[in-house]
């Protein structure tokens, strides 16, 4: 059979396993060992079942997956992200639509302890969205803004979705955190900007709370001295280049963990709770990432993607207008498919041709880590809203999509701008020192 | 009969809890060593040998102890769009075929691990630097993973019983976790 012909049979045999409830790593494993027995041979194909699962299992650059979700787990007991929406709600609360502000700026702060999208949307909900409400902020105003706002939680180093995608096509990790950088605060200022707006145009959504003094600003500094020490041992290490992501994730798991013993927040209760999240939450991501590579095995052997870059290359379409067909693509998936999902099914046929177009791999990680967060807020699924759903006690679904809408339109425009002017992503690396030559697998 | 299920899940979740544990202190061992490695480089100039070499060992126990949590508590990333369309009986023949699935991959990923560590056995791979056997280190990973076989075999009973009594009511979340 033309190998072709049984990529495309595995590639459809897999998106029907997933749409029967089968876990996505299961699919794309059974798939993937289906596929190449039938190309390179059933005792090839379930020894990939051992190889790639011992290669996921052993890396070193994924172990800092567990690391950050325990960190970020701790962070969340020990009360780290009240701290920060106190500390972002201090210099800027004072503002229209300050508390909104302030969350998106706690969003951004604790994403940066936590490295996940759900985790951050769940927990600046409960700390952020009572307060909103109870100052007088429309619903749509609070819940868009921890919606979206919790999506920075992925694009804001360090991320767990930007590990995954280091791992899978063979680059630096630490490069794509850097290179994260400068897109992550133009993803701060857009929503910033969407608030002002919002608010400008109806000054009640969003009224301003009562200015601090500097005396009392310095007050909450020191009480969130945690947060601030543990962003500067994992952020500022990082960048610094005093740590390796590894180091940074092992600093900040062992800190995290120190603030929830210190503050007397880890009870038994919480503690069960922080090992059922990091070790569950663990399992299905090692999980997807060992089916994606068997399947990724299966789609290589069946050259199926180089047949996908000859029929684009012939089609000699413009680059850029590749790249826009992919972004529509990625928004569908991202708002039906999990975060991860949408990438590991897809990288092992849109890699190689982001390749071909000669666009850079580290560009592309940052854009595909952005549009996939935005499909977190699109319907019909968008998990964050799911996340916030069940966190807002009475607020319908509808409500929030109506409140995410000025963030979905500025996040478009933002990624837009990424896609124009590449160099906003690949100039910190480089000025830094970060080697970004091309690396292929 | 639904008593003994639920008593089953419920021994499989606690003796999963437990390994996981196992797990977690394995993995605050993991970071301890990584911070001993930075503390050494920095006061002492003096790196510590082989941590890279000790951690792809841990790292690879501490993950296969979080498999059996993971499937007791019924933790996938799944797309679960056809079963709300189905209703409570169709729903519940997913949920039964997807753990079907599952127990079946998990069986063949069992036995080629079993393999692959048998055959470590027999060539006596040891690690680069530290020289440390890894056999031993895949024989713990495989026994834990082995958990993970009764676990989902009570997950796959209790399904099947959901499905026969005609699903329950629950619907879930279309992306849900």
């Amino acid at each position: 059979m033309d190998p072709i012909l049984i990529a495309t049979l595995g590639l459809v045999g897999m998106f029907i396993l997933i749409g029967l409830h089968v876990p996505i790593g299961v699919a794309m494993a059974t798939a993937g060992v289906a596929g190449f027995g039938l190309l390179g041979g059933w005792k090839p194909a379930l020894s990939l079942l051992a190889t790639e699962p011992v290669s996921v299992f052993t890396s070193l650059d994924l172990a800092v997956i567990p690391l950050f979700l325990l960190m970020g787990s701790f962070a969340g007991v020990s009360g780290l992200s009240s701290d920060i929406y106190r500390l972002a709600y201090a210099f800027i609360g004072h503002r229209r639509g300050g508390l909104a502000l302030a969350t998106i700026g706690g969003c951004a702060g604790f994403g940066a302890v936590c490295g996940s999208s759900l985790a951050t949307a769940a927990t600046m909900g409960r700390v952020a969205l009572p307060e909103m409400l109870e100052r007088g902020y429309s619903t749509t105003l609070a819940t868009g803004s921890v919606a979206a706002g919790g999506t920075l939680g992925m694009l804001i180093p360090p991320s767990v979705v930007m590990v995954i995608y280091a791992f899978l096509t063979e680059q630096f990790v630490i490069t794509l955190f850097v290179a994260a950088l400068i897109p992550g605060i133009i993803a701060i200022g857009a929503h910033f900007v969407a608030i002002n707006i919002l608010v400008r145009r109806n000054p009640d959504i969003g009224p301003a709370g009562d200015r601090m003094a500097w005396s009392e600003r310095l007050r909450v500094c020191k009480e969130s001295w945690g947060v601030l020490a543990l962003l500067l041992a994992v952020i500022g290490g990082i960048y610094g280049g005093v740590f390796t992501v590894n180091e940074a994730a092992s600093l900040g798991a062992g800190l995290a963990f120190f603030f929830a013993v210190f503050r007397r927040r880890l009870t038994l209760g919480a503690f069960w709770q922080v090992l059922k999240d990091t070790a569950a939450n663990t399992a299905m991501i090692y999980l997807i990432i060992a089916g994606a590579s068997v399947f990724s095995s299966f789609i290589t052997l069946s050259k199926m993607p180089d047949a996908v870059v000859s029929l684009i290359s012939d089609a000699q379409l413009q680059p850029l207008l590749v790249i826009f067909v992919l972004m529509v693509v990625y928004l569908i998936l991202g708002s039906v498919f999990d975060t991860i999902a949408a990438m590991v099914i897809t990288l092992p046929f849109v890699f190689p041709l982001i390749l071909e177009l000669g666009y850079h791999p580290i560009w592309f990680g940052v854009i595909l880590v952005m549009i996939i967060e935005v499909g977190m807020i699109t319907p019909p699924i968008g998990m964050n809203v799911f996340v916030l759903y069940g966190v807002a006690e009475n607020i319908p679904l509808n409500v929030i999509f109506r409140g995410i809408l000025p963030f979905f339109y500025a996040d478009l425009v933002r990624i837009a701008i990424i896609i124009l002017f590449p160099a906003l992503a690949l100039w910190l690396p480089e000025v830094m020192g970060y080697n970004l030559n091309i690396t292929l697998n | 009969m639904t008593d003994l299920i639920e008593s089953l899940n419920a021994g499989g979740t606690r003796a999963a809890r437990w390994l996981a544990l196992i797990g977690l202190i394995g993995l605050v061992g993991l970071a301890l060593i990584t911070i001993a490695d930075v503390l050494m480089r920095w006061l002492l100039n003096s790196p510590m040998d082989g941590v890279a070499d000790l951690g792809r060992l841990i790292v690879a126990v501490v993950v296969s102890t979080f498999f059996p949590l993971a499937l007791a508590e019924r933790r996938h990333i799944s797309i679960k769009f056809l079963g709300n369309a189905f209703g409570p009986r169709g729903r519940a023949w997913l949920e039964f075929f997807s753990a079907l699935v599952t127990m079946v991959f998990f069986t063949v990923l069992l036995w080629e691990l079993f393999k692959f560590t048998e055959e470590l056995f027999e060539s006596g791979e040891t690690t680069w630097i530290l020289g440390l056997p890894v056999a031993p280190w895949w024989t713990a990973a495989t026994a834990f993973m082995f958990i993970c076989l009764p676990i989902q075999s009570a997950v796959l009973v209790s399904v099947f019983n959901t499905a026969l009594a005609g699903g329950d009511d629950t619907p879930v979340e279309p992306g849900g976790h």
